[in-house]
């Protein structure tokens, strides 16, 4: 049982309460979701139940906690460590000792438990998560799904009766998501573990979980509830719920298999409204033949595709795939074996890092190994002398206000959400005007709300004649933005067409509102709600 | 495929990598040293073949290298096999058969330790390694081995960056070029520290610091040991010196001993010996007879080309002994 009682907590040197008086109760096997805007305090909530917060993180706490009968603010994180098991957002970060058995063990070592004990305990953890072929292994060798398994495996080796994992599903591909979420519904299910979960992409936890948190950032209070009695209120929603609430379903269906007993309610053909068709068939990237390698493997091995003007292309497929391997060298950081690629009518071959990017702008996955000045505003400023161009304050303002920045210009860059770092990150690279953009999975850590801006602000671009070309796993924002999609699979570009046909048509990939209403051509709540 | 028999214990490997050091630095004779790479190279080549290796390229690269800066800069030897005209600075002069000979014995020593600690690291970890620390230096130990962890994910952070400054069209060209690049591996270093440090204290981890009263003994210790050297400086005080250093030793051991025991920490792997250690140590016994030896040992191990280049001894019976050292290599399980 996990009890909540008028809980107030405030980060030090900070004036407002991240968590002002906050109330709930989940009880004993719940599967709970939280949830909530980018930087609401939900991580401070998770952090609350192990006592983290405030002993690792300082600050003032007021109100009551209690954990199974425990208070964690009393008893500390070390105690609380054989109730509460934590995965943190950030894997590569927890491991300490670099084998996966041991990093298994390392919690029992701590304990003191017995060899034998251990043992036995491991077998235990290894065989309710079926590792066994991970055992061995160097942690730095795991894929993202691996290591996210490995670090459950960690946090449960001290046999805790409750599971805190901080977003876990943020850096994953459709398929390895499913298969977390089915580890956790098992050790929920048959070893009646409390599932504590925080999440942005509802859709995935909604089938499964039995409880639910809402962080609301601003008064720094919480909704909690069954699923459907927080989603009546809460303002973040998946593209389902959504449309239920504007089409007044009741009782309000939280899954696309919830939704299809009201899908018959809508009848009339409907005209669609998803992304037009791209106006121009100029071509601003080409690609021809492209073949690349990893050492003596074969990444890619003959793409070719084009980019029109004013287009946007979305690019998925699993991890591991080449969709990284594919924007890094069209930018030049990785060389290619054969093949050859156009930018704006030239070939890039003997352009430098540097020149292909006042063209065609890269955002890498991670913003955080791009920033570094102490203002967001020095970002673009640096990148203009980088480039040796003038900087024009009016023009970083303007675009600064575009990516919903104009609040934030000195502030620290490091301090903010993910999303606004993201975008932060998405100026230094756009400052230079470029007649392309390649995103690597800006969408990673957003909420509904900053993914919906930045779908408009991708649209608003796309409007300028801006070509760009995203990788994505999330098929919803795809859904929201693309022109056109792209399939990635074992070196080559297995789908490529209008964003209404893959996303509607290509197992794994299909939106909720493609799911709902088959062979419609349906993506998105505005094809279905359009009049 | 796996071996049926177990792997050689860390300790074993740590005795290999001493037997052969000590067999590199016995010797000059480039015969021997060639032998020597050679034989650690089929060693890692039978150990397998999952993780890089030290390819004959690289290592003929080392070599070349090392032959050509002897080449160019050691004036003497009979054997003048070109001459540079002397109003070229620096490597103006000639070119003797003995300073290539004398560079490749280099280059071949050079490559005998980097391939023997090559081997040595792919077969213990370092994590193995730390477990022998004793208890009573734990916090040590795991700050070692985070450090350790934090190796590769560095480099890997250090790339990311680099890439990431380069789209925005950053270049090195001055010092305080690299001012980018390092600012934020630095911030995002303290930031993993921070989330490390946190992700350990959520897995139970509690700093143990050792009781006062342990810490003066174990300075007491110190002081002892101390005024045992302090005392051997006089004549004629070698035994009381010697029993003071001696009592120092033994305070300061039953000081760590019992902080250890006093640990609440229990221990997951326990490695054993197994008769394959008694194998391998004995096969590695003759490559410490240097050690015994000294001055006396046999004096074609030792080889000069200078003044006059010559043909280095050879002698059957050491490329037996050599073969000792592929052995530690041949047991244990593969790799891959």
């Amino acid at each position: 049982m996990i009890e909540f009682n008028e809980v107030t907590f405030t980060y030090p040197g900070q004036k407002q309460p991240t968590l002002d008086h906050i109330s709930f109760s989940i009880p004993e096997g719940a599967f709970t979701l939280v949830t909530g805007r980018s930087g609401a305090g939900k991580s401070t909530l998770l952090r609350c139940v192990n006592g983290l917060v405030p002993h690792f993180s300082g600050g003032r706490i007021g109100g009551q906690i209690f954990i199974n009968g425990l208070d964690p603010v009393q008893a500390g994180p070390q105690v609380m460590s054989d109730t509460v098991g934590f995965v943190f957002q950030d894997i590569e970060s927890q491991f300490v000792v670099g084998r996966v058995e041991d990093e298994i063990a390392f919690s029992l070592e701590n304990a003191g438990i017995p060899m034998i004990e251990m043992k036995h305990r491991i077998d235990t953890v290894v065989e309710q998560l079926k590792i066994g072929s991970l055992r061995e292994r160097k942690v730095e060798t795991l894929s993202g799904g691996e290591a996210q398994i490995v670090a459950i495996a960690c946090a449960m080796a001290l046999s805790p009766s409750i599971l805190v994992l901080d977003e876990p599903t943020s850096q994953l591909d459709p398929e390895a998501a499913e298969r977390l979420v089915q580890i956790l519904l098992r050790l929920n299910r048959e070893n009646k573990v409390t599932i504590l979960l925080a999440e942005h992409r509802l859709e995935r936890i909604f089938p499964y979980a039995t409880h639910m948190i809402y962080v609301d950032g601003c008064p720094g209070r919480v909704t909690s509830g069954t699923p459907g009695e927080v989603m009546a209120q809460a303002p973040l929603c998946p593209p389902v719920v959504s449309l239920a609430r504007r089409l007044h379903w009741q009782p309000l269906p939280l899954t696309v298999e919830d939704a299809k007993r009201f899908a018959h309610l809508v009848t009339t053909p409907q005209k669609t409204v998803s992304n037009e068709p791209v106006k121009t068939l100029e071509a601003f990237l080409e690609i021809e033949h492209l073949k690349v390698n990893h050492g003596r493997k074969e990444i890619l091995k003959d793409i070719s595709l084009k980019i029109n003007r004013g287009e946007i292309v979305v690019l998925m497929g699993a991890n591991g795939t080449g969709k990284t391997t594919l924007l890094r060298t069209i930018m030049g950081i990785k060389q290619p074996e054969a093949g050859r690629i156009i930018l704006n009518g030239r070939s890039v071959e003997k352009m430098t890092v540097a020149q292909r990017a006042r063209q065609m702008a890269y955002l890498p996955q991670d913003p955080n190994a791009m920033l570094f000045a102490d203002r967001v505003q020095d970002e673009l400023m640096i990148t203009m002398r980088n480039h040796q161009m003038p900087f024009e304050w009016e023009a970083a303002a303007a675009l600064l206000s575009q990516l919903g920045l104009s609040e934030k210009i000195d502030a620290y860059p490091r301090d903010l959400s993910t999303g606004e770092r993201q975008r932060t990150a998405l100026g230094a690279v756009t400052i230079t005007h470029p007649g392309g953009l390649l995103l690597d999975e800006p969408t990673r850590g957003m909420d509904y709300a900053a993914k919906q801006a930045l779908g408009d602000l991708l649209k608003r671009w796309r409007e300028d004649n801006i070509s760009i070309l995203l990788v994505t796993h999330d098929v919803e924002f795809a859904a929201q933005c693309a022109d056109r999609v792209m399939v990635l699979g074992e070196g080559t570009l297995q789908r490529m067409g209008e964003a209404r046909y893959v996303l509607s048509k290509e197992p794994g990939l299909t939106t909720q509102v493609a799911q709902l209403f088959p062979d419609r051509g349906w993506i998105i709540p505005e094809d279905v709600l359009y009049k | 495929m796996k071996r049926e028999w177990p792997d050689l214990h860390p300790l074993t490997w740590l005795l290999w990598l001493m037997a052969v050091m000590s067999a590199i630095s016995t010797t000059r004779n480039p015969f021997y040293q060639l032998l020597l790479v050679l034989g650690i190279m089929v060693a890692g080549e039978a150990a397998g073949r999952s993780r890089s290796w030290f390819s004959p390229a690289w290592l003929g690269m080392v070599l070349g290298i090392s032959v050509l800066l002897s080449g160019l800069f050691y004036r003497y030897g009979n054997t003048v096999l070109i001459r540079i005209p002397e109003n070229i600075p620096l490597i103006g002069g000639a070119i003797t058969a003995e300073a290539l000979v004398y560079g490749a014995t280099n280059g071949l020593i050079l490559c005998g330790v980097l391939v023997a600690f090559a081997l040595f690291n792919r077969k213990v970890s370092y994590a193995v390694l730390l477990r022998w620390i004793p208890r009573a230096f734990y916090p040590l130990t795991l700050i070692l081995s985070i450090a350790l962890t934090y190796v590769p994910v560095t480099i890997r952070q250090f790339e990311q960056i680099k890439e990431a400054q380069m789209v925005r069209g950053h270049e090195v060209r001055r010092l305080r070029d690299w001012l980018p690049l390092f600012l934020p591996l630095l911030i995002s270093g303290l930031e993993r520290a921070i989330a490390l440090s946190e992700a350990m204290m959520a897995r139970g981890f509690v700093k143990t610091l050792p009781y006062s009263r342990h810490n003066t003994l174990f300075f007491g210790g110190f002081l002892i040991l101390l005024a045992g050297w302090v005392v051997g400086l006089f004549p004629d005080m070698g035994l009381a010196s010697g029993l003071l250093a001696a009592a120092g030793f033994a305070m300061m051991g039953l000081v760590i001993w019992k902080i250890g025991r006093n640990s609440q920490r229990s221990v997951y792997r326990k490695l054993a010996f197994s008769w394959l250690d008694i194998i391998a140590a004995v096969s590695l016994a003759p490559f410490f007879l240097p050690l015994i030896l000294r001055e006396n040992f046999p004096v074609e191990m030792s080889y000069s080309p200078y003044p006059q280049l010559q043909l280095p001894p050879f002698n059957p019976v050491v490329l037996v002994i050599l073969m000792g050292l592929i052995f530690p290599a041949l047991c244990g399980a593969r790799d891959d």
